[in-house]
Parts: structure tokens; sequence; C-alpha cells
């Protein structure tokens, strides 16, 4: 199931579509989001559901919502994720 | 900064916690002591790789994990890098960021747990992890997931967040853990 903005409140939980590796840790998976410039981080892999990673809306924002993602982002783990990046399910 | 009251009331309230749990001793005067976990992770050499860190790079091939029984002894040579973790998984809400540290003890003796990346931010799940680097001359032995071995600071975010996100942050992200969090108070 596909984001909407409006059905969407902060606190939500969502799930980010985005390229998932090993880590360095067995129990840990790298994430890497395809947004400008992209974000990378690593994350315990109880947070990672196939081709997703978990996050939590922090504001809901005009072209998309900017999310709080788990684990240590490399950058900053509050991003902005356009709506096509984002589901409210993990195997949407 | 939060002082040992704070830190108390913020553990009790479940506002942050740590799985396993941590005991009251744990709680000092200003700061969390964590102990070192028991994965450890060594940076394989290879001639002529070059890794570029800051892209998406696979890195399992190019480490080495050792899982070390509980009170198992983790020993870290003079110059020697490895990475280490806390055994505690810590949850911070949405207004509370925090920073990890050495203990000066260990210090004394060459000790230093992270590399420049000692800022965790709010809403931050997991164990920590260690960047163990030995400056000194002896050999440093550990008691893997015993052994006191950082601790963590709390810093109060400035703007206090949304209600909701601070309380999915302090909760939600524990909920698949195979054992739920044991709140006090």
């Amino acid at each position: 199931m596909q984001t909407s903005k409006t059905k969407t409140k902060i606190g939500d939980v969502v799930y980010v579509t985005a390229k998932i590796t090993n880590g360095m840790f067995p129990s840990e998976k790298y994430f890497r989001v395809a947004t400008n410039p992209p974000i990378a981080g690593y994350v315990t892999d109880n947070q990672v559901f196939g081709n997703k990673v978990r996050a939590i809306v922090a504001e809901v924002v005009r072209d998309g919502l900017i999310v709080a993602l788990p684990g240590e982002a490399s950058r900053n783990n509050l991003i902005r994720v356009p709506l096509s990046l984002l589901s409210q399910r993990a195997n949407a | 900064m939060l002082a040992r009251q704070d830190l108390l009331r913020a553990w009790k309230r479940g506002e942050i916690s740590f799985q396993p749990n941590i005991s009251p001793d744990q709680i000092s005067l200003s700061s969390i002591d964590l102990r070192l976990g028991r994965i450890f992770t060594k940076l394989k050499a290879h001639k002529g790789l070059v890794v570029r860190p800051a892209q998406a790079f696979d890195p399992s091939n190019f480490v080495k994990n050792t899982t070390l029984p509980p009170g198992g002894i983790f020993k870290l040579r003079p110059k020697e890098f490895q990475l280490g973790q806390t055994l505690e998984r810590i949850t911070l809400p949405a207004n509370l960021a925090a920073h990890i540290h050495g203990r000066s003890s260990l210090a004394r003796s060459g000790l230093a747990v992270h590399a420049t990346a000692p800022h965790i931010h709010p809403g931050f799940y997991g164990p920590i992890t260690l960047e163990l680097f030995n400056y000194g001359e002896w050999d440093l032995e550990f008691s893997a997931g015993k052994d006191v071995i950082c601790q963590l600071i709390l810093w109060e975010v400035k703007t206090p967040p949304q209600k909701s996100l601070i309380k999915s942050m302090s909760g939600y992200r524990g909920q698949e853990e195979p054992f739920p969090k044991k709140r006090k108070g």
C-alpha cells in the first residue's frame, strides 16, 4: 500500500525503499536511499524488510514526508523522502 | 545534559530503554555506563584495496566477525583497530540525543572507543557501534558481555518535537524484538 500524504500523521511507521546490502556485523544491514543527495547507514536487520527500511514520520511536507531513519545514518537520520519511495506496509 | 536524577526518571518512565536492561548502578552522576558486547569486527587487510565508504559498498567480504561467549576475552593489541558494540541495545525518543564516550580509567591504558563519531541522533535504536583502538603499548583485555567500557551522555533537544513522535520513537522500534522491553515505574 503506497503512502498518501493526507492519511499520514506524525509518529506513523512507514517503509522507505532502499538498496539493501550486508552490514559490517552479522546482525545488521547497510541501506542506501536514492534521495538527492543519497543517504546511507547501518541498521539492525530487524528494521529491514526486503528492499525497505522502517522509518517514522517526523514531518509532513508539500512534496513528501520527512522521516526519521533508524540506526546509524551517515549524514543525518531525518531525511525528506518523496512519496514515491514510501509505503505504509513492508511488503507493499 | 541529563544528570543522574533526570536519567533515572527517563529510564523508569521508559523514555529511554536498554536491552538487556541496565541496573541502577550503571547510572552515574551525569552518564550511563554501558557494557562491551560480544560481536567484534576486524577489517581485513587486502593489498591494493581501495574502498569508497561514502558510496554504496558491501563490506561483508572485507571484514571478519568474531562472536565471543559471555565472559570470553577480547584482546586489543597496541595500534590495533576493531569494531565492537555495546551489549545494550538502546532506544532513544525524539527529544533526546546522546554522545558515547570512553571512560578515563580505560583511556589511561590507551583505549579509545570511538573514532570521531560519538553523536547519536534522537530516535536511534540498536546497539552502539564502538570503533575500538588501542593507542597504548600494552595488550588490552576485556571480558565480552561483562566489562563496562563506555558511557552514554544524554542531551535534551531544545525544541520538543510533537508528543506522537516522541512516543513512536521511544516505543515502536523495540516492538519486533524477540524479548519485549521491560518498563519500570
